[in-house]
């Protein structure tokens, strides 16, 4: 029965981008509320950055959960590199046009005066990943923004484009920047006991208290995506633990001694 | 797949490895603090050492000789005795009361105790080391001393000491007396001890002064204040004759014309 919850657990943890995961932390949904504000405002591009794990790709998929019920949105989570791809795409799903052989910007730009209807409500575009797409493409991206055609929100790491953003020309564009951050110790235990409870496992959110959670913060840095990795970890030790040596397993607190051999195990302690 | 069992060695290693930083720390902590306790008694001992390398025998209570008029008891012949006074005692204490002045290695070991014991038996009345300027004489006199005592059927004299109960009563001046005493102590100032020896000398505690004469004259063998103190103290101690011998042989030693004076004046019985 034990082994179950340390199973359901450990399967909470997997590092998978689903919106239904999506735990409301104070300062998460007022940068979230403000992110949703920033859509509706006349912007041409939106960027949303901060380190990796900090969770850009969750905020992204969540805006685009909440927002394609009431207009066009469309999300690139993954980026395509191929600009006559990439334009291809654009072309098929904001306007619905299946174009034949190679696509470059000038044509495709043809294709955007030629659907572009007046008065009607700005697609909106997702990229994820952006620090993956190509200076030139990011280019053709800004001047796309700037025709007020299409309006794109693109979420990039912050230390790999800083001197992309730096550019003054493309700062000038970026009306909106919004800064995404690691937990703080409080939040990361808010957000693990939320995560164990929305999936009911009220028992090893339970086991959760400061101490352990101090000690995760201390490993994680409070990265989102580290502690669900050390957590995925630390439910596997613990089902193995159950199962093969039961009499020596705590089920009150999380054991200091397994949040050291996950973060062993996932390379957060250099052992 | 998990191997929790390679999981968990790894995990001790790690354990043991986080722990040798704090392992470090306390080791070179009790290092230092050993060396410094070290250091410390090393310093105190090697302020003292030098004083009281010169003390071949120490003054220490179950050692010091007691002169007692019992007739009774066996007599020893001292030695160096020119004026066959006869000192009676134990056997025993007769092997202490030999002045040899030879470097001792086991001083290291009890020199503090000893030290310290030295200057809390100042009430003990000791006999002995009136002997030190003999030691310069030269070999050929000693011979003859040694002939002329052995020829001689030499008199028992035997005298007799009353320890005075001393009244230690609060005064200025007996705080005064160990105050210095505890400077002394300290730095081992042969003007401190020549200050509390003519300080009990002037309270007619004259077996404190004798001692701590002989203390001064053990630093310092060349302060005439020290031995007349200690000639005067002798004669109030009833030891008229040992302080004629101990002056003379000052004096052949020193040439002091206070010496001389105080000689004249005890011989004549001037003064008493």
């Amino acid at each position: 029965m034990k082994n179950n919850i340390f199973e359901s657990s450990k399967n909470v943890f997997l590092d998978n981008v689903n919106v239904n995961d999506y735990i409301q932390l104070d300062r998460v949904s007022t940068i979230y509320q403000s992110l949703k504000n920033s859509v509706k405002k006349p912007l041409k591009m939106i960027l949303l950055f901060g380190k990796p794990g900090t969770g850009k790709s969750m905020f992204l998929t969540k805006l685009y959960h909440d927002l394609s019920s009431s207009q066009k949105v469309y999300i690139y989570q993954t980026p395509i590199l191929d600009d006559s791809e990439f334009f291809k795409s654009l072309a098929q799903d904001i306007f619905n046009v299946n174009y034949q052989g190679e696509l470059n910007f000038t044509q495709f730009m043809l294709i955007v005066k030629q659907n572009v209807e007046e008065d009607t409500q700005v697609p909106l575009v997702l990229l994820d990943e952006a620090q993956l797409y190509s200076s030139e493409q990011m280019e053709k991206i800004r001047l796309l923004s700037d025709t007020r055609s299409v309006k794109f929100v693109i979420t990039l790491h912050k230390t790999e484009k800083e001197d992309l953003i730096a550019k003054e020309h493309f700062q000038t564009r970026i009306w909106e920047t919004i800064e995404l951050e690691n937990a703080s110790s409080s939040e990361l235990k808010i957000y693990i006991q939320k995560k164990l409870m929305k999936a009911n496992c009220f028992d090893s959110a339970n086991m959760f208290s400061q101490n352990p959670v101090n000690l995760i913060y201390k490993l994680t840095k409070g990265n989102y995506r580290d502690t669900n990795k050390l957590l995925y970890t630390l439910f596997d030790i613990y089902s193995w633990y159950s199962e093969n040596n039961p009499s020596n397993l705590k089920t009150n607190v999380i054991s200091k001694k397994i949040v050291e051999m996950s973060a062993i195990h996932t390379g957060l302690i250099n052992a | 797949m998990l191997n929790v069992n390679d999981l968990e060695k790894r995990w001790r290693k790690y354990k043991i490895k986080s722990y040798i930083p704090h392992i470090i720390i306390f080791i070179s902590l009790s290092i230092i603090f050993i060396l410094l306790s070290t250091i410390k008694n090393y310093k105190t001992v090697d302020n003292s050492s030098l004083k009281v390398n010169t003390e071949s025998t120490v003054l220490d209570k179950s050692e010091v000789p007691i002169i007692k008029k019992e007739s009774n008891r066996k007599t020893v012949y001292s030695e160096q005795n020119e004026t066959n006074i006869l000192i009676t005692k134990t056997e025993k204490q007769s092997e202490n009361k030999k002045l040899i002045l030879s470097p001792s290695l086991n001083f290291m070991s009890n020199i503090k105790h000893s030290y310290i014991s030295r200057y809390d038996n100042d009430e003990v009345y000791v006999k002995k080391s009136y002997n030190k300027p003999e030691k310069k004489e030269l070999p050929k006199q000693k011979k003859q001393l040694k002939k002329s005592i052995q020829s001689k059927e030499i008199p028992v004299v035997n005298k007799r000491v009353e320890r005075k109960s001393i009244k230690i009563k609060r005064q200025n001046t007996q705080e005064d007396i160990s105050h210095v005493i505890k400077r002394f102590k300290k730095n081992n100032n042969p003007a401190l001890s020549l200050f509390v020896a003519k300080k009990y000398y002037e309270l007619e505690e004259y077996h404190k002064s004798y001692n701590y004469a002989l203390i001064t004259n053990e630093i310092n063998d060349n302060i005439d204040a020290s031995w007349i103190i200690f000639a005067k103290s002798l004669v109030k101690l009833n030891e008229k004759d040992e302080a004629i011998k101990t002056l003379k042989k000052y004096i052949e030693h020193s040439h002091s014309n206070q010496a001389k004076i105080l000689l004249e004046e005890i011989s004549s019985g001037k003064f008493k």
